[in-house]
């Protein structure tokens, strides 16, 4: 007997096969390559069906458990397969008028395969040149090589994942002693979460990813004690780096956006760190659900659609952590254009979480908090300032120590800032300025805890590389984009200005 | 937005001069000095983990004994036996609180609620540990540090214990079963 693998993909699929098919509903994504589209599909059914059963626990009093599982799963996957069918059957019934396989109706609702996309006008604009097409050819192999070893790292993460239970530390503090809690209660309003007198840590940090796990739990009937849950959380990390390689494929190219997924898949601190892919942290999920958004926000142009699934992905960042609510903000503010199909993708984007915040709000409402960090009155009693600089003396040595570390980092941070100065004229870009800031995002969010918190050293040491994690995504597009630059550089050095961007 | 280039990299290419092609082998080289450390580390790291799966025989109950112990693991089960799920229990860290003890045994034990009591060598009277009392629990469970294993007590006893203890002038340091 082997470990539970195939429990463990059951697991996944829990989420990942209504998420798929909830892809059709969006244009922007079903037209995405299989591996891109299943990674959105992932983190769309983790935020449907685990959201889902959370607003249907609380809101509605329903009982988590398994036929609620199945009809929270069922329905996003419903929905999909008639948004499927509604469209094959518009190409159909065109076909079947005998329309012409030129007019606007027929190829715009079917796209040849493999020429959606961002690169398919490209890939023909240059198809005589030979010299770009060998670097395609390179680019392409550099691409599949990276993507290979990934895939490896990937299959080792969920391995490790399925063979020992959670044996991390907050993992088992807070989230999944939470998920525990409310299986046991059959809702997320459990009494234990309820009761002040309780013992339990962070009584008041959102519950998406312990319902995920009671939803994995339910449906498989699992000893509470087998490491199933743990199938979840490694599935991010395919889908963290499949939302950097398609955000940073569009800005720099194939051959960077696949190094940086690379480089990420090869920071030890993503994988087996406090936060990363191993532990039962939200750390990872939260970084994918908000890069995720802010790479759809970012890409392509400003359609309501695209906003509905980057407002669910934004939504669900906001159930996943305290902190996914600041950051949910910042990417619609970075992400905001102006007119009206940008007001609208705003509106599209903004509504679910806005919506998702008063049903958050309405949640902590009835949970005493205690055991936690209370920021609002920290906050309150006016300790921000001058704390954000008087205490940076003692934070940023902690943060630079950690960063510092080879066993978490093997030299990234060492890397990260020699290839951003040596790339940075493609850092002067507006699209890869906005990256560049939405990275900046968690690292504020900490430094402003770490200014008002009593403790800034001890808590800096315990949490500032998960929140490096957190803008993972946009940080190594940025980077990615810098890498461009660099091999243009290098590639070309001399030749002139005016011919480099032919 | 609407007229840029879509690869930042090549946008401002044409109208800024390049600067030296030193940093530019710099970052390659940095990146490509990371890579060939950290792949072949996670890749060798990798397949460790896919052999592990593919020989592993373990039941969840084998896996917890061979991350936790089986004197932890033997522990949590008889009180998980001893303590219904309903059922709540009185928490006291009887170790280094940095150890993260109570943590441990409060998921182990999860879904019986537990009611923070105190740390173990703060707890000097039963008077004082009467006083402290914000819920009728009968049962006590002492956690430890990390791999240590619990200790279940009936509140009575955990009470008699600590008087006979704060008599005797020393800790709460019961032989493993005794007091259960």
């Amino acid at each position: 007997m082997t470990a539970d693998l195939a429990g463990g993909l059951g697991a996944i699929a829990l989420f990942a096969v209504p998420g798929f098919a909830l892809t059709e509903l969006f244009p922007g994504l079903r037209r995405r390559p299989l591996p891109r589209r299943a990674a959105y599909g992932y983190l769309l059914g983790v935020a449907t069906v685990a959201g889902g059963l959370y607003a249907l626990s609380h809101l509605g009093g329903v009982p988590l458990r398994q036929p609620a599982v199945w009809a929270a799963a069922a329905a996003p996957a419903l929905a999909g397969a008639a948004a499927c069918l509604l469209r094959r059957r518009r190409v159909w019934a065109s076909a079947r008028r005998g329309a012409d396989p030129a007019s606007p109706t027929s190829a715009g609702a079917q796209p040849p395969a493999g020429a959606a996309g961002p690169d398919a006008g490209r890939t023909q604009a240059v198809a005589g040149d030979g010299s770009r097409t060998a670097a395609r050819v390179r680019g392409g192999r550099l691409a599949i090589a990276c993507a290979v070893a990934a895939t490896v790292i990937c299959i080792g993460v969920f391995a490790e994942a399925m063979t020992n239970p959670p044996h991390d530390w907050d993992g088992r503090m807070t989230w999944c002693a939470q998920a525990r809690y409310i299986r046991a209660a059959g809702t997320v309003d459990a009494a234990v979460l309820r009761d002040e007198r309780s013992y339990i840590s962070h009584p008041q940090y959102p519950l998406l990813l312990p319902v995920a796990q009671v939803a994995v739990l339910e449906v498989f009937g699992a000893d509470p004690d087998a490491p199933l849950p743990r199938a979840i959380y490694a599935a991010f990390l395919p889908a963290l780096l499949l939302v950097i390689y398609d955000g940073a494929r569009r800005v720099a190219g194939r051959a960077s956006a696949a190094l940086a997924a690379l480089a990420a898949a090869a920071a030890p601190f993503v994988i087996r760190g406090e936060g990363g892919a191993e532990s039962t942290y939200s750390d990872l999920p939260l970084a994918c659900f908000y890069g995720a958004g802010l790479v759809l926000l970012l890409g392509g142009r400003p359609r309501a659609a695209s906003g509905w699934a980057a407002g669910l992905l934004l939504a669900a960042a906001v159930l996943t952590k305290n902190e996914g609510a600041v950051l949910a903000a910042l990417a619609l503010a970075l992400t905001w254009r102006s007119g009206r199909a940008g007001a609208v993708r705003f509106a599209a984007a903004a509504a679910p979480v806005v919506l998702v915040l008063a049903f958050f709000a309405s949640w902590r409402a009835g949970i005493p908090n205690r055991q936690d960090e209370n920021y609002p009155d920290i906050l309150q009693a006016g300790h921000l300032w001058p704390g954000i600089v008087t205490h940076v003396a003692d934070f940023v040595p902690v943060m630079l120590d950690k960063m510092n570390r080879f066993r978490h980092w093997a030299g990234f941070w060492w890397m990260a800032p020699v290839a951003l100065v040596a790339g940075r004229s493609a850092l002067r870009h507006p699209l890869a300025r906005r990256y560049l800031a939405a990275a900046a995002g968690p690292p504020l969010v900490a430094w402003a805890a770490y200014s008002v918190h009593p403790t800034p050293v001890n808590l800096a040491a315990v949490t500032w590389e998960r929140f490096l994690l957190q803008a993972a995504v946009p940080l190594l597009i940025v980077l990615a984009c810098a890498w461009a630059e660099v091999w243009r550089r290098l590639a070309r050095p001399t030749a002139s200005p005016a011919g480099s961007d032919a | 937005m609407r007229a840029e280039s879509r690869h930042p990299s090549r946008a401002r290419f044409a109208t800024r001069a390049r600067p030296g092609r030193v940093p530019a082998m710099a970052a390659a080289g940095l990146l490509g000095l990371y890579l060939a450390v950290a792949v072949p580390k996670g890749l060798w790291r990798a397949g460790g983990e896919v052999a592990d799966a593919v020989d592993d025989h373990e039941s969840p109950d084998q896996a917890r004994r061979r991350l936790f112990g089986d004197s932890y693991t033997d522990a949590i089960d008889e009180i998980r036996r001893a303590l219904p799920a309903g059922e709540g229990y009185l928490m006291v860290e009887g170790g280094s609180g940095m150890l993260g003890g109570t943590y441990w045994v409060r998921y182990d034990l999860a879904p019986r609620r537990a009611v923070y009591l105190g740390r173990l060598n703060e707890l000097t009277s039963a008077q004082q540990v009467r006083r402290r009392l914000v819920a009728n629990l009968r049962h006590v469970v002492v956690a430890f540090g990390s791999h240590k294993p619990p200790r279940l007590y009936d509140r009575f006893r955990f009470l008699q214990e600590i008087d006979r203890r704060a008599r005797a002038g020393s800790a709460v340091r019961g032989g493993p079963g005794s007091d259960r």
